[in-house]
């Protein structure tokens, strides 16, 4: 029963790995970039960045919204909007947002 | 379970090249780079200072260093010192913004440098020191050896890719 409710234990780990935000998760290992979105201003010389950190799949903490990473990088005009997603075995997991604007 | 960790530690090993350390965007008048923040100086009372850089290519040929720090109380940075082995980043600093925290207060400030330097300052044999002027008051960071040979390789790379790309 121990060994039923450790293994359980240790799939729900691995299935909270999956809860990464990314178009493509690796179980055991995730490096992936990609865009969030696009606005109508023109060109950028600024770039911010805020990011949200989780461990074991039990905690999650930090402000990864775009708002924090433009003001990171004094941005009130945005261009564009990526994020970047690391997970190591789910127990280590960065989500950082990168904000590119004036 | 070890064979996951195996595989992760392996993974996260040969990951260790310059490409998670920076992001880059090319845009109609040149590419924009982007270091992600850092965190190598650290002062005995006030803590640590992260910092991050950004450069744009074919402009003035000045980059821009953005950096948090944190102190007891709110106060106002007049300008900035690193020294890295006779490199010597030096300049008045803008601030960004001041945010009270649990314990003192955040401080986000900016300055502008010399982009050419910065290849020199990321010498991973140097120990190198950041000093905020406060009223005239210096406050030394000195830098964390460990993560300072860790990372000035990874610098150096960086901001050597960038001359290469910029100069074709």
């Amino acid at each position: 029963m121990k060994k039923f409710l450790a293994s359980a234990l240790f799939a729900a780990a691995l299935m909270a790995t999956g809860c990464v935000k990314s178009p493509v998760v690796g179980g055991a290992y995730t490096d992936v970039k990609d865009g969030l979105a696009v606005t109508g201003n023109a060109g950028s010389s600024k770039v911010g960045t805020a990011e949200v950190k989780g461990y074991l799949g039990l905690v999650a903490l930090g402000d990864a919204s775009i708002q924090t990473a433009a003001r990171e990088a004094g941005i009130t005009r945005i261009h564009h909007v990526d994020y970047q997603t690391k997970s190591y075995v789910g127990v280590y997991t960065i989500y950082t947002i990168i904000v590119y604007g004036d | 379970m070890a064979v996951f960790f195996a595989v992760g530690a392996t993974l996260a090993a040969s990951g260790q090249n310059i490409r998670s350390h920076y992001v880059s965007k090319a845009e109609t008048d040149g590419v924009i780079y982007h270091t992600l923040p850092v965190t190598l100086f650290e002062h005995p009372e006030a803590g640590d200072l992260t910092f991050d850089i950004t450069y744009k290519e074919h402009q003035t040929g000045r980059a821009t260093l953005n950096f948090t720090c944190r102190m007891v109380r709110p106060e106002t940075v007049d300008s900035v010192r690193f020294i890295s082995d006779g490199v010597v980043l030096a300049g008045p600093v803008e601030k960004l913004y001041l945010e009270p925290e649990k314990r003192g207060w955040k401080h986000r400030y900016t300055f502008d440098l010399d982009a050419s330097q910065l290849c020199g300052f990321f010498d991973e044999k140097a120990l190198p020191e950041a000093t905020l002027y406060i009223g005239g008051e210096p406050w030394v960071y000195r830098a964390k050896r460990s993560a300072w040979r860790t990372y000035a390789p990874i610098g150096y790379r960086i901001f050597e890719m960038i001359r290469v790309n910029e100069a074709r």
